[in-house]
């Protein structure tokens, strides 16, 4: 029933480009000054011996951080656990092309992942535990398999098209109140518990055409994007660099002084070969065809360049999850997700002018 | 950075514009090819008449406007290739070229352009020349009769089976013929064989969706053997009526021009049935042979207010959607508790 | 009676406007059915121009002389006053009408009389009963001018492009579109006129501030 529902979804089929990061073997690029530092505690180095509140108080000690949404890991377990969670999902999902940041720690840091997700389980009131990933990685090495089950966790594929991540909470939701934690916060969760290291480190994946070797690599954080790519290689001068996956991701506009952090995930170089045309709009309608939320992003744009924002609220924009898919198959190469974003930003500001006026 | 102006997403699908107009012109070689078959060079000179035509006062617009020319929008070309294939090879080049600059400056420039047109523009341009040359649009010469490539033809025209049957006969012409078009009809669509093999690729590449013509053909083909015009014919009708009308072409190329279809999937099906309905009854009350052009102009008024209705239900199913899992998740939590 | 609604200056310049930048048709939008659907050929657009002429003038001298009347007289009464005199204007219209063409009626068919509710003086004659009689009456005349320059300029242009004739008369031209005879070519028509009028209106406010600009520049250099 759950493939078929996957099978239904809407979205697009992506090309994924993990490989080769995704094989290769996570290494690490450590900036002496901050390796190592650890916090004070007389808590015990012990997993087993520590309550769950304790777990929480390690967890606030060690300033450790969801990559999934940018909490602080004790904040988001504290909530957890007054709602009475009865699922928690180790997130390693990375549904986007090139990013393999969180799948990469899962597969080569087995047991601090799978530990992590039982200390943040026993924090939270031993709920059921699984894993996540993404099902539809069509273009993997034969030499990568993901296993079924990681450090005796029950490892879930999470089916269907391109916008994978967002409806994660619809899969799991059958057994209760879930929440979805960040394999790379439950490895710096491990560490914390038994080394009592302070998250000084996050997991970044360097890929995109011009990178030479891509790999994932456990970065000091506060690394730029130009030392990271001087450490992987570049094969040719990137385009332009990005910050993020490569469908929702930013803009770098600076390599040289951008500051890597637990949220960036990846740092992609890139560079289109072809130069980019823009049409008019043909008025195809595939990016409604598309659109996992299934708005219509046709008229939205159209209403957008006409500069008709009360039109907007008909359309459900507010339902818009900015994944991309529209800009991805516009066949008029229409930036739709952008303008939807701008047009967003745009409404808020005129609604908060209204409030004050 | 090299490269400037990048907007997520960075990585893009492969189709442009121009790949989806270019298969439609692909899809339209074989028919081509087909009226070559038949009635020789004056085919070929007969589509390439309409589409410089198309091309040129598409240019002419553009220049107007105050906008520069894009040659990558090949929108004129298919409009111009389409015109003529739906006439007769001996029609004369005045009559191409008219109704494919009336089809790009008045139905598609006039309401803005590429995907902003109001109308279907071949559709629009076929109408034009059928209510000013209704003889020269509809009299055909018969197949490997070449009629000479340059000058005006006159004789050896008649009628073809399509006004047999609207006059409420049975059309003569033995069932095989009218499979592989071998009859008098319009130069470019009386092989089906060949437009349904064009139906098939554009479905499988892409570039057109399949719940319109599904509607589409599925309410056509339904409606012709449950009514058919000639009564006691069973079966044959839906063989005469398919080789002989312009539908069968029209439901793979007109119906589905991107800049008239309607975006959402489910008012696309019952754009197709609309378009199906206005078909039949214009042939059974129309005065004219092949009705199809007319029956879309007006399907294409419909277009924007089917999207309208079907994002209004499409809301209206959101929300209770919602409620009712918000509802069911309360409901769960409290007897847990 | 307000002063400023009866300056001559103020009321002379408007009613020229009417003709051709402030053209009742292509520019406001007035009347359109019937510009749109009747003018196919001269003869039609002339009875049209006559018809109009002969509602909207009577009309709206009317409306100004009902003005006159104490404030008692409620506003529905002068309107059904307008009405039936629009309506029993038809009558000699459709003898006049007769006179040009003797099947003019009839190839207007409801246009002819349709045009007895036209929405120009349904508009105007509010307004023109605050008018002097002799102002509403230059209104009226002004209206009938801008009306008929575009309903028999577009007239003139299907009727040579449809037929080949002008007036009946037979013309040799190198084409014949009998399409254009039909409804939609006339909403083609009219747009394309509109868009003519207002683009030349653009281009001789051009020509005027230029001709303002220089004869400052002179100022100046003096």
């Amino acid at each position: 029933m759950k493939w078929v529902a996957g099978f239904f979804t809407r979205g697009i089929i992506l090309e994924q480009r993990k490989e080769p990061a995704l094989r290769r073997k996570l290494r690490t690029f450590l900036n002496a000054n901050y390796a190592g530092m650890l916090f004070d505690s007389n808590l015990p180095c012990d997993g087993a011996a520590l309550s769950g509140d304790q777990i929480i108080e390690i967890a606030r000690l060690a300033n450790i951080v969801d990559e999934r949404d940018g909490l602080f890991l004790h904040e988001k377990l504290t909530k957890a656990k007054k709602m009475k969670i009865r699922v928690a999902v180790g997130d390693a999902i990375d549904d986007e092309p090139y990013v393999s940041s969180q799948m990469n720690p899962l597969l080569f840091l087995q047991k601090e992942a799978g530990e992590g997700l039982r200390l943040a389980a026993k924090a939270v009131g031993n709920p059921k535990i699984y894993f996540a990933v993404y099902k539809n990685l069509s273009d993997l090495d034969l030499k990568t398999k993901i296993p079924k089950e990681i450090d005796g966790v029950e490892v879930r594929r999470i089916h269907g098209r391109y916008p994978a991540e967002f409806r994660t909470m619809d899969d799991f939701d059958a057994d209760g109140p879930t929440v979805l934690i960040g394999v790379c916060s439950l490895i710096h969760l491990y560490r914390a518990v038994y080394e009592h290291r302070i998250q000084s480190t996050c997991f970044v994946t360097v890929a995109g055409s011009c990178v030479a070797n891509p790999t994932n690599l456990e970065v000091s954080i506060g690394m730029t994007p130009t030392q990271l790519f001087e450490r992987c290689g570049l094969a040719e001068e990137p385009g332009y660099v990005i910050i993020g996956g490569s469908m929702t991701g930013e803009i770098c506009e600076d390599p040289d002084h951008y500051l890597v952090g637990t949220m960036s995930r990846a740092v992609l170089a890139l560079r289109d070969e072809e130069k980019k045309r823009r049409y008019q709009c043909i008025g195809c309608g595939r990016c409604a065809e598309v659109c996992p939320e299934n708005l219509t992003p046709f008229y939205i744009n159209r209403y957008i360049e006409l500069g008709r924002y009360e039109a907007l609220a008909f359309y459900d924009i507010h339902r818009c999850i900015g994944c991309g898919t529209c800009s991805y198959v516009c066949p008029s190469k229409i930036d739709i997700a952008e303008h939807i974003k701008q047009a967003k930003g745009e409404m808020k500001r005129r609604r908060q002018e209204r409030e004050v006026g | 950075m090299l490269q400037q102006g990048q907007k997520a997403p960075y990585v893009r699908n492969r189709d442009s514009a121009f790949t989806v107009m270019m298969d439609v012109v692909i899809a339209l070689i074989p028919l081509y090819f087909m009226a070559f078959f038949f009635y020789g060079l004056r085919a070929l000179m007969l589509g390439l008449a309409s589409a410089a035509a198309a091309v040129v006062s598409d240019v002419a617009c553009t220049l107007l406007e105050g906008k520069k020319p894009y040659p990558r929008d090949i929108s004129p070309l298919v409009t111009g290739l389409m015109l003529p294939l739906m006439m007769s090879a001996a029609v004369p080049y005045y009559v191409v070229i008219s109704a494919s600059v009336f089809a790009i400056v008045f139905v598609k420039h006039v309401f803005g352009g590429v995907g902003q047109s109001a109308f279907n523009p071949a559709a629009a341009g076929f109408a034009f020349a059928v209510a000013c040359w209704p003889t020269q649009v509809f009299s055909y010469p018969a197949p490997f009769s070449a009629p000479p490539a340059f000058q005006a033809v006159t004789e050896g025209l008649s009628s073809s089976p399509a006004w047999n049957l609207f006059q409420g006969g049975v059309p003569a012409e033995d069932v095989l013929d009218l499979l592989l078009g071998k009859f008098l009809g319009p130069m470019g669509l009386t092989n089906i064989l060949v437009l349904a093999t064009c139906l098939f690729y554009l479905l499988f590449r892409g570039a057109i969706s399949w719940q319109a013509p599904a509607a589409f053909f599925g309410i056509m083909v339904v409606a012709m053997l449950l009514f058919p015009r000639i009564p006691d014919t069973g079966p044959m009708s839906l063989v005469y009526e398919a080789t002989t009308g312009m539908w069968v072409f029209g439901g793979i190329f007109m119906l589905n021009e991107p800049g008239t279809l309607p975006k959402r999937s489910s008012s696309r099906l019952a754009y197709g049935a609309l378009a199906a309905i206005f078909t039949i009854s214009f042939q059974r009350f129309g005065r004219v042979e092949q009705t199809f052009a007319f029956a879309l102009l007006l399907t294409n008024v419909f277009s924007f207010t089917l999207d309208r209705y079907s994002e209004r239900l499409l809301r209206r199913l959101r929300r209770v959607y919602l409620a009712t899992r918000t509802k069911l998740s309360e409901k769960k939590s409290a007897q847990r508790a | 009676m307000l002063p400023e609604q009866n300056s001559a200056k103020r009321n002379l310049r408007s009613g020229l406007n009417l003709i051709f930048a402030q053209n009742p048709v292509l520019v406001t939008g007035f009347a359109l059915a019937p510009a749109v659907v009747g003018t196919f050929t001269l003869k039609n657009g002339t009875g049209l121009s006559l018809v109009f002429a002969m509602v909207t003038i009577p009309v709206l001298f009317l409306a100004s002389l009902l003005g006159m009347l104490p404030e008692k007289v409620p506003q529905f009464v002068r309107t059904m006053a307008c009405v039936g005199l629009a309506a029993l204007m038809l009558i000699p219209a459709r003898l006049l009408a007769r006179g040009i063409a003797p099947n003019l009626f009839d190839s207007l068919g409801m246009y002819f009389s349709s045009m007895a509710l036209n929405s120009v003086w349904l508009l105007r004659a509010p307004l023109c009963q605050e008018k002097k009689p002799i102002w509403a009456l230059w209104e009226g005349v002004c209206h009938t001018i801008g009306f008929s320059v575009c309903v028999l300029a577009v007239s003139a242009v299907r009727e040579l492009l449809a037929y080949n004739t002008l007036w009946g008369h037979p013309l040799s031209l190198p084409a014949k579109f009998p399409a254009i005879a039909y409804a939609f070519a006339g909403f083609i028509a009219v747009g394309t006129a509109a868009a003519v009028l207002r683009w030349s209106i653009d281009r001789a406010h051009d020509v005027a501030g230029l001709v303002q600009r220089k004869r400052k520049k002179w100022r100046v250099g003096r």
